[in-house]
């Protein structure tokens, strides 16, 4: 476990937070390249991006802070706590990104779909993100005895408040989804969208990465919060729902048929 | 030039992909570059439909519910130490104030197509706010500006198109109910003046 990248002198840098935001401008560096070649990279852009990462940050803290309520009551500590110091989760990010973007388009008038532009983006910047998770949190997953399974020492395991299963080998679930984003980045950006109304590819690669994080939770080692399953579980029933209306929506109206253009002239 | 290309590109570039809408000219018989000629050329319009929304200034039911939240707090607060219950309404209005301010500005300078200026702005307050969060001394001075300021603003900004006056009360009431919400330090004043506490 590396839990702290760097120090210099009294300031240490975290390895979680130094890839995240890593992840964060490698994301925008291929977005803001992507919009630049289709010509529509303005101000306006700019103040959405500025959004979507606040309403990202926020998102992240907040969407499984439920979790830790019944603890910050019992420590008698302000519910600020939950924004300080909660548990930070991606879902959260993306929901807390994604509502912020959709309010600020609103806002502003805007309205260009400009969420494939994301959709390389933000599995690569997932995919740096949560190699600082696997090289400082635990645990890495639950317990297995696969021959890829991987164990930490008991001073790195005794770090951790929680730390199930970390006494033996286990699911290195974070290494399985640094797979999963690399081969969506790896397809999106060879074959370009994969579908040709704009903005669901990004809602595509976002239903395909809610349905296979819904089943790495299973390896994942987080606590079971209710009916058998945990936290960002129960987060991806309604938003992994929602995008299935969607698709089901878009479906039915026929919106895939595209018009046929006028034949060129001889 | 081929204004087939130019017309089949505008009508559909809202809905379909770049790609999705190339492949379907070149498989209609079209030269792929003078598809790719056109989208540039047609990309280079205004690429981004806004549809004007202007500002109309009207303060009166934001200032009227902030004054109303002011005056409620001299009440709750009264008994507390270091004088809380006249300072704390001082700097609702004050923070109020610099909210509505900024949600005015915000939005003249976004609906006159000069984003730019807020954008900078914005990003400056963010990197202040996550210094003094990261100072757990200010970590409760970030947090009342975030709300008491910032909310008003961006609920003022976002709000503004569909009901200026529905904007002006869901920003004055809205921050004063999350920092009641929020701040654990609130809570008791309230409960005991309620008889709760």
């Amino acid at each position: 476990m590396f839990p702290v990248l760097a120090r210099f002198g009294p300031i240490s840098i975290g390895t979680h937070d130094f890839f995240t935001i890593v992840g964060l401008l490698a994301g925008f560096a291929l977005y803001y390249r992507a919009l630049r070649r289709d010509r529509i990279l303005g101000p306006q852009i700019a103040l959405i991006s500025v959004a979507a990462v606040l309403g990202g940050a926020l998102g992240a803290r907040l969407i499984t802070s439920w979790e830790i309520l019944d603890e910050v009551n019992a420590a008698n500590l302000p519910v600020t706590y939950l924004l300080t110091h909660g548990p930070r989760s991606i879902l959260g990010g993306l929901a807390g990104g994604y509502l912020a973007i959709v309010l600020t388009k609103r806002a502003l008038g805007y309205r260009l779909s400009t969420g494939d532009y994301y959709a390389a983006a933000i599995p690569l910047a997932l995919a740096i993100g949560r190699v600082g998770c696997f090289l400082s949190e635990l645990p890495l997953g639950t317990p297995t005895d696969l021959p890829w399974a991987m164990t930490v020492s008991p001073d790195a395991a005794a770090a951790f408040l929680r730390c199930p299963g970390c006494d033996g080998p286990m699911h290195p679930s974070m290494l399985y989804e640094i797979g999963f984003h690399l081969a969506a980045f790896g397809l999106i950006v060879r074959r370009g969208p994969l579908l040709p109304v704009r903005g669901d590819t990004l809602k595509a690669y976002l239903l395909a990465y809610g349905v296979f994080r819904f089943g790495i939770e299973f390896v994942r080692g987080n606590e079971v919060q209710w009916g058998g399953l945990t936290g960002p579980q129960l987060v991806l029933v309604p938003l992994v729902a929602l995008l299935i209306i969607h698709f089901m929506r878009q479906l039915r109206s026929g919106v895939y048929r595209m018009p046929q253009p006028l034949p060129a002239t001889a | 030039m081929d204004p087939k290309i130019d017309d089949y590109i505008w009508e559909n570039r809202e809905r379909y992909t770049r790609e999705a809408i190339r492949e379907q000219l070149v498989a209609a018989g079209h030269d792929p570059a003078a598809v790719d000629a056109a989208w540039d050329r047609v990309a280079g319009e205004p690429a981004a439909p806004t549809r004007p929304i202007g500002w109309r200034p009207r303060g009166r039911e934001f200032f009227l519910l902030v004054v109303l939240g002011a005056i409620s707090m001299v009440f709750v607060w009264a008994d507390e130490p270091y004088g809380a219950g006249a300072i704390a309404p001082v700097v609702y209005i004050f923070l109020a104030s610099i909210g509505f301010a900024i949600g005015k500005w915000f939005s003249i300078m976004v609906d006159a197509g000069n984003a730019l200026t807020p954008i900078i702005l914005l990003g400056l307050v963010a990197i202040g706010g996550a210094m003094m969060a990261v100072v757990s001394s200010t970590l409760l001075l970030a947090l009342a500006v975030a709300i008491l300021a910032g909310v008003p603003a961006l609920l003022l900004f976002y709000l503004r198109g569909t009901n200026p006056n529905g904007a002006g009360m869901v920003g004055a009431a809205i921050p004063i109910l999350i920092w009641l919400a929020v701040t654990g330090t609130c809570y008791a004043p309230l409960f005991a003046r309620l008889g709760g506490g």
